[in-house]
């Protein structure tokens, strides 16, 4: 029979613990609260300047935005007008081609390579998992240089055009849109694949029809997102396409961006230039928004679904 | 299961002499207790005692609200948004919801097993079990160490971990990790110890070994445990109150009593009707 | 179980043939067989698209090494007019820079996400982590600009001479007040991974099953407790994960740097007030104009730039690996 300890210091001792904790109690509660209070700080402080952006470009930026603003083309202020800013329906044109060409490629590219990732085990498949892991955060500016040194002359004949910003923005969306896909894939609940397999479905048909379905809402995520991304970058298109104040709809000829104009703005010698530059920044931040909403009507309704 | 006879253990037992089936000292009294969250009552009417070095089991469907009474007991219903609970818990002489017991030293008296074992997965078996001491504050080298053989011993895990003491936690099979948490709640020397359906994600043999742990654990802490599964309430337990799902979807108690009688000679028809397998 | 070798069997249920675990055996599973194949074409195919991509980089910067020989290391001067090419300032600048923006953002980026994630409400919670995650969206080049306009004015008047007076002087905070330099830089930097980092925390921190936390909190312990000594931990993989994007963001950003850090190249930073330049806002600031000699330069800075990003990503994974082992 289990011996235990009966005399009267043994229950003393719970007692004494019992007493310790209580000690010690109002210290660390004190503690406790002097910390949250500090966490609950860092929130304000990171509340801070975000809000002040927000307000910033919502203030100023609506200063500038009229119908005129956004459907006539670049004009350049001078001494004798310097409000003569024109509009930015050159650059609005050139994003819409520009993204939405870059996008239409990097989609289809971006999921084939998905399921090739996902399917791909061992040494290689882990080694290209990680390189395009960490191509997700490469700095734009490398995807600009790369089409700028190795495209430019030999496919472009060194002159600006939309194509090379978007091979650009194309090959910057790749791995999003890859790792994005490969990782809905994986999600998808083994059962769903084993069910398909014990049907004696081919692994092939099973991706197809089973498994890119179920991971359609993530994969629909992935490319919102790089989709936001390519929008509002300026570097890997600034060098490439040029600065074209006409507004056209061929993709091959010079382009302007909105994040390029902005860019251009902002050094720009005229005030009202600078201004412009708010305006400019206040639609990307609605488009971007308007992205990213989109984006959670889908995942929140795949969810219901 | 034997504890060591010159073991350190400081963990006070609560029953001088377990011949007796147990004192007739009060652990915890629930009296008329009602507990809900955001308006909606999910148990009410509990009122009962719990004695001192007894098992306590708390039965009944699904739905009948054990498990809410049961995390009344130690106020981790208040964790849950729009919780409410009326009536009155005591403690030993402190009511539970009076205030006068501030909730974390209430929940080193009362302390909580929980259906799946969650240890801290990243730290140690060792830390885990000085986890519970060391949040209240306690940091005696010593004293800690003592804790952990202490502990891992009165859990009957002494043996299997004491040569791994530094692995991950994680490294432990179900049933061990969780004699490991069984070990890191008597750490802090409760008085109470809740048990939430503890073995229903185990395998049979853990759960044996866990059901015959509770014999001895009984010695020093008084416990409670909610279990869905009647015959383990028969093998296990000293007293059984009964809980059913009323018409309007609230729990409420139908009998308690020692659990010979509630198993030989119920005085509800439902008790009978439970008993007898005809729902739950 | 003997391989059913008819191929024209209606009997789904009882022809195993099909599954990929025999391919030669008939025709149909040989269709996958063609399945396979593209896959390996298209794995190739990925290995081919990163040798090409980071090839690129490293031939182009080979110009760059040998004009600028070993100095390229150990200069100070990088002077695109007169084709010197040290780099040792771009280097300086761009890791202080970041050390700046990281010392803003961690601690604050963390430490909010806790507060969402454990100290709101339901309704303001589900508010302010969309709000985050809109803003972790925002194109740099919004940054840049109230950077320089909102910003700079009150680093110039309030914040450095405030740190100046209050360190009388001591080296990170001498020297002249501009306004605009590095150490607007990286505020402006840390404000801009600022939502990527709370953001990818909070999804972190919101992932921790309920009943660790509830296992915390059954043990005695107090709320700091719970989110310092049991979420936290529980999430640092993730969080870590947060602390990473935002570096490499920080490390990378072009714009926005061009625009605030004045672009002076030869100067190696003695204060947080200097002027100065990263990597990336120099290759930006430079390319336009850049001819010969100057554009293998640029090129040998994106390498650097790469290779950074690299080793971060490296030492990030080699600590997250660590920290799952030993615990």
């Amino acid at each position: 029979m289990a011996t235990m300890n009966t005399n009267i210091s043994e229950a003393d001792s719970r007692l004494n613990l019992q007493q310790l904790m209580r000690q010690k109690y109002r210290r660390r509660v004190i503690v406790g609260n002097v910390i949250l209070a500090f966490v609950l700080a860092a929130l304000v402080v990171a509340l801070i300047p975000l809000l002040s952006i927000v307000v910033s470009v919502i203030e100023r930026g609506s200063k500038v935005l009229s119908t005129a603003f956004l459907t006539q083309v670049q004009q350049d202020p001078f001494i004798f007008d310097p409000y003569a800013i024109g509009g930015v329906w050159n650059a609005i044109v050139g994003s819409l081609v520009i993204d939405g060409i870059a996008i239409g490629l990097a989609i289809p590219i971006g999921i084939f390579s998905g399921v090739i990732l996902s399917d791909a085990k061992g040494k290689v498949g882990t080694t290209i998992h990680r390189i395009f892991d960490v191509m997700i955060g490469l700095p734009s500016i490398l995807f600009g240089l790369f089409v700028f040194f190795v495209l430019l002359g030999p496919v472009f004949h060194d002159s600006y055009s939309g194509m090379a910003g978007v091979i650009a923005l194309t090959l910057m969306s790749i791995p999003l849109i890859t790792v994005a896909t490969e990782s809905a894939i994986s999600a998808v609940p083994p059962t769903l694949n084993e069910a398909g397999l014990a049907l004696g479905a081919l692994p092939s048909r099973v991706m197809w029809n089973i498994k890119l379905p179920a991971a359609r809402p993530a994969i629909l995520t992935g490319v919102l997102l790089a989709l936001s991304r390519a929008v509002g970058e300026t570097a890997p298109v600034l060098f490439v396409i040029g600065q074209s104040r006409e507004a056209n709809w061929n993709p091959t000829a010079e382009q302007s961006s909105l994040p390029t104009l902005t860019f251009q703005y902002l050094q720009g010698f005229f005030p009202s230039q600078r201004e412009a530059a708010w305006g400019i920044a206040l639609i990307l931040m609605i488009v971007v928004f308007l992205v990213n909403l989109t984006s959670r009507i889908i995942s929140a309704r795949s969810q219901r679904g | 299961m034997e504890m060591k006879e010159n073991s350190t253990i400081h963990l006070a037992p609560v029953v001088q002499d377990d011949a007796q089936r147990g004192s007739s000292e009060v652990a915890m009294r629930l009296n008329d207790v009602s507990v809900a969250f955001s308006g909606k009552t999910v148990v009410r009417g509990a009122t009962f005692d719990v004695r001192k070095g007894a098992v306590t089991a708390m039965i009944g469907p699904s739905g009948s609200g054990k498990t809410t009474l049961l995390r009344a007991l130690n106020r981790l219903h208040d964790l849950t948004p729009g919780a409410e609970v009326k009536g009155q818990i005591l403690l030993g002489q402190d009511d539970v919801y009076g205030g006068g017991i501030p909730t974390p030293i209430l929940r080193g008296r009362v302390g909580m097993v929980f259906q799946r074992p969650n240890p801290f997965p990243t730290m140690s078996i060792a830390d885990n079990v000085t986890s519970g001491l060391r949040f209240n504050g306690v940091k005696d080298k010593k004293k800690l160490e003592e804790a952990i053989e202490a502990s891992l011993w009165a859990a009957a895990l002494w043996d299997s971990v004491k040569d791994r003491l530094k692995a991950p936690a994680s490294t432990l099979s179900g049933g061990e990790q969780q004699r490991l948490c069984i070990a890191r709640a008597l750490a802090v020397e409760p008085d109470v110890l809740l048990m939430d359906e503890p073995t229903s994600s185990l395998d049979p043999i853990s759960t044996q070994r866990i059901e015959d742990l509770m014999q001895d654990l009984k010695k020093i802490v008084t416990i409670i445990i909610v279990t869905h599964n009647m015959q383990q309430a028969a093998r296990v337990s000293d007293d059984c109150a009964f809980l059913l799902m009323a018409e309007d979807r609230a729990g409420e108690l139908i009998e308690f009593a020692p659990t010979a009688k509630i198993f030989n000679d119920p005085q509800d028809p439902r008790t009978l009707d439970y008993i007898q397998g005809r729902f739950g | 179980m003997p391989m059913d070798q008819s191929t024209t069997s209606n009997n789904v249920a009882g022809d195993l043939s099909n599954v990929s675990s025999s391919p030669k055996r008939s025709l149909a599973a040989r269709g996958d067989g063609r399945y396979n194949f593209a896959m390996r074409i298209g794995q190739a195919l990925l290995a081919i698209f990163i040798i090409c991509f980071f090839g690129s980089i490293i031939i182009q910067s080979i110009p760059g090494w040998q004009s600028g020989g070993f100095d390229f290391f150990t200069s100070t001067d990088w002077n695109n007019a007169d084709l010197q090419f040290g780099t040792l300032s771009l280097i300086a600048g761009t890791l202080v820079t970041t050390f700046i923006a990281l010392l803003f953002a961690v601690p604050v980026g963390i430490s909010a996400a806790l507060s969402i994630q454990f100290l709101l409400h339901r309704r303001l919670r589900i508010f302010f982590s969309s709000l985050v995650e809109v803003l972790a969206i925002v194109p740099s080049i919004v940054f840049g600009v109230w950077g320089v306009v909102v910003i700079a004015p009150w680093v110039q008047h309030t914040l450095e001479p405030f740190l100046r007076d209050v360190t009388g002087g001591a080296p990170p905070f001498q020297g002249e007040i501009y306004g605009i330099g590095l150490l607007l830089g990286g505020l402006v930097l840390g404000v801009m991974i600022l939502p990527t980092v709370v953001a990818v925390s909070r999804d972190a921190l919101a992932m921790v099953p309920q009943t660790l936390i509830e296992g915390a909190y059954g043990l005695g312990a107090t709320r700091a407790q719970v989110l310092f000594r049991v979420a936290l931990p529980a999430a640092r993989r993730g969080v870590l994960g947060a602390v990473t994007l935002g570096t490499g963001r920080a490390l990378g950003e072009t714009v926005a740097m061009a625009t605030i850090l004045g672009g002076v190249t030869d100067n190696f930073p003695s204060s947080a007030f200097d002027l100065g330049a990263t990597l990336a806002s120099t290759i930006a600031r430079d390319f336009l104009e850049a001819t010969g000699a100057q554009v293998g330069a640029l090129g040998s800075l994106a390498l650097i730039l790469t290779v950074i990003v690299f080793i971060v990503n490296y030492v990030a994974r080699k600590i997250i690996m660590r920290q799952a082992v030993t615990l």
